[in-house]
């Protein structure tokens, strides 16, 4: 039976390799049609060519798409982290009633799919609208609402990651030298969590940056994030321009998450 | 008045009481150690004294100040912490400074006041590393200065190296209670080891469910245990079931004689209590108690006998001071006495 390990051993791999290549199957996809020079997608190619990705930083609804995006996931992150990290804390340190049923109401938009997330939160809006008199679909701070709604299931819950291996001792250490919980919050708690918070950031900026769905029903004319532009240029052509569009911000979250990991670990956060 | 009171000390938790209506001193410059085991009450009453749990009861007083109800960053103490609770995110003369800052020390003394504290416990040229840089026994020195460097007017240590190898931890208990003497330190330590407190603390308090059972110096209390639980705590001890007949003779459960210390009136039914270094072994025709060796361990620098005087089994220990001493062989027939005053006679509970 000498070999079997050897046999088990080789199995192993190709299953690691397999899994993998399922996975990145459609992101290499993307890249690979990307650079075929053909209007239409056919396989094998006619030759290999740039100019999709020309094409898609000549037309503006790109460029622009991709400045509001990027601005929108950026203050639906710096909202909706402050607000996630402090319900964290309250679900971790504080004694009150009805813990689970906030907790799981927090986590909630992740168990629901997002189309009807964004369903919902139109039919509300527009209600809502009829009650207050005021606009609220198609302004810019309904669609931050919305999209602060993703951010916060997943800061609560890697902030609260972090907090559950913190140390309550650190902080009682803190207050027997004279720190005032203000301070031991801000000098001890939160510099100790900063793995949490920094990975809440990434993953809140990812979730709003990448999101279709709720931004689809809310968006206002002239703010055309990108999946909706890539959505619209997709309604009258198929070409490989949306290939390079999507290599472009697969490259984006990638460098995002490399800078990332150079401050914080983010094997150590999972 | 100087020092430390705890005056009727109680802690309900719901409706479970861990510590019983507790009064204890800690006179200025002294050093007590609350030992006791594990639910004893004595890390509660630590923490009650540095201001993390509320007491449901009674007062604590520091240099004469009621400080029951003043929040734990307001109290004046130092705490050193089993998992030494260094601040992870700061380098070792930061966490050290930490105190002082927040003590409103003038910027331009920190660093002075940083480097004495260090310097105290030998860490200076460690200054700017960070906590997981350091060994288990360097962190523990760094907690300590952090504790010591704002001065305050109490230490407080609770199991502050029990995290420490056997052979490091002998060491640092000689180095704390130096430095505690040398600095006059007003100190509260709570440990499960009792070498430990018995190297360190000036007088001990043992404590077992949420009461005190005696306090006293470290040679009351080993030579003068007032109940079965504290002789049995503090050192090793032969408990031995039966009752006192008075006249200094003591009637074991199996029938068997012993000589004792005279307790006027009889106690029964009652436990002697012999310490096992306290029993000499003479040869079997010598006057004394008849017994036969049960089983020996040669330990280096003592030989562990397991003894049987007509069913009960006793531990002797004899100091192996000359060279080639010989273990005495498994029922080996012997002769057992002890002086009377090494037996004492307390109640059985």
């Amino acid at each position: 039976m000498t070999g079997f390990p050897a046999f088990t051993r080789v199995g192993y791999n190709l299953l690691i390799v397999m899994a993998y290549g399922l996975i990145m199957a459609p992101v290499l996809a993307v890249m690979v049609i990307s650079v075929f020079d053909a209007e239409i997608i056919s396989f094998p190619p006619h030759g290999l060519t740039l100019r999709w990705f020309v094409n898609a930083w000549q037309r503006p609804e790109f460029a622009d798409g991709l400045w509001v995006s990027f601005k929108l996931a950026v203050i639906s992150t710096a909202v909706g982290v402050p607000l996630g990290a402090m319900a964290a804390y309250a679900l971790n340190r504080g004694k009150f009633w009805g813990k689970g049923l906030i907790s799981s109401l927090l986590l909630g938009p992740l168990a629901v799919p997002a189309i009807i997330c964004g369903t919902a939160l139109y039919i509300f809006y527009i209600q809502a609208e009829n009650v207050l008199d005021r606009d609220i679909v198609g302004t810019t701070a309904g669609l931050v609402a919305a999209h602060v709604l993703l951010t916060i299931p997943w800061s609560v819950r890697l902030v609260s990651a972090s907090m559950e291996g913190l140390d309550q001792r650190i902080e009682e250490a803190a207050a027997n030298l004279g720190a005032s919980p203000m301070i031991v919050a801000w000098r001890i708690t939160i510099p100790m969590m900063r793995s949490g918070i920094v990975a809440a950031c990434m993953f809140s900026f990812i979730q709003s940056f990448e999101n279709l769905e709720l931004s689809l029903l809310l968006i206002a004319p002239g703010q055309i994030t990108l999946p909706v532009a890539m959505l619209n240029y997709l309604e009258f052509r198929i070409d490989p321009t949306l290939a390079a569009v999507g290599t472009i911000q697969i490259l984006f979250i990638g460098i995002l998450m490399l800078v990332t990991d150079r401050f914080v670990k983010l094997s150590r956060v999972f | 008045m100087q020092g430390l009171q705890i005056e009727n000390l109680e802690k309900n938790y719901n409706d479970v009481r861990v510590v019983h209506g507790l009064n204890l001193t800690v006179a200025e410059g002294e050093m007590v150690a609350l030992l006791g085991p594990s639910g004893c009450g004595k890390s509660t009453t630590l923490r009650m004294v540095a201001g993390f749990v509320e007491p449901s009861g009674g007062r604590i007083l520091l240099n004469g100040t009621d400080i029951s109800g003043m929040p734990a960053y307001k109290r004046d103490t130092g705490m050193v912490f089993q998992s030494y609770a260094l601040f992870p995110h700061m380098t070792v003369a930061a966490n050290v400074a930490f105190g002082l800052e927040m003590r409103r020390v003038p910027k331009s003394e920190r660093p002075a006041r940083v480097a004495a504290a260090l310097d105290m416990v030998r860490m200076s040229k460690l200054a700017d590393r960070m906590p997981r840089q350091l060994s288990g026994g360097q962190q523990q020195r760094v907690a300590l200065a952090r504790a010591l460097a704002v001065n305050p007017a109490l230490l407080l240590l609770d199991e502050p190296l029990s995290n420490l190898d056997a052979k490091l931890r002998g060491e640092v208990q000689h180095e704390i209670r130096t430095l505690q003497q040398r600095l006059g330190l007003t100190t509260l330590i709570v440990t499960h080891d009792q070498e430990e407190a018995l190297v360190m603390a000036d007088r001990l308090v043992i404590m077992e469910g949420g009461r005190i059972r005696q306090a006293g110096t470290p040679r009351e209390l080993y030579e003068e245990p007032s109940d079965i639980f504290v002789a049995g705590f503090v050192g090793r001890c032969n408990l031995i079931e039966g009752e006192s007949q008075g006249g200094g003779w003591f009637r074991t459960a199996n029938g068997a004689l012993l000589p004792c210390i005279d307790t006027a009136p009889a106690l029964k039914p009652a436990m002697l209590a012999v310490r096992p270094e306290h029993i000499n072994i003479d040869n079997e025709n010598a006057k004394g108690i008849p017994a036969r060796v049960a089983g020996a361990a040669y330990l280096g620098s003592q030989i562990e006998y397991r003894v049987d005087i007509s069913g009960t089994t006793l531990t002797v220990m004899r100091n192996n001071a000359t060279t080639g001493e010989q273990v005495l062989p498994v029922n080996t027939a012997i002769t057992l006495n002890w002086p009377t005053t090494a037996a004492r006679v307390l109640p059985r509970q």
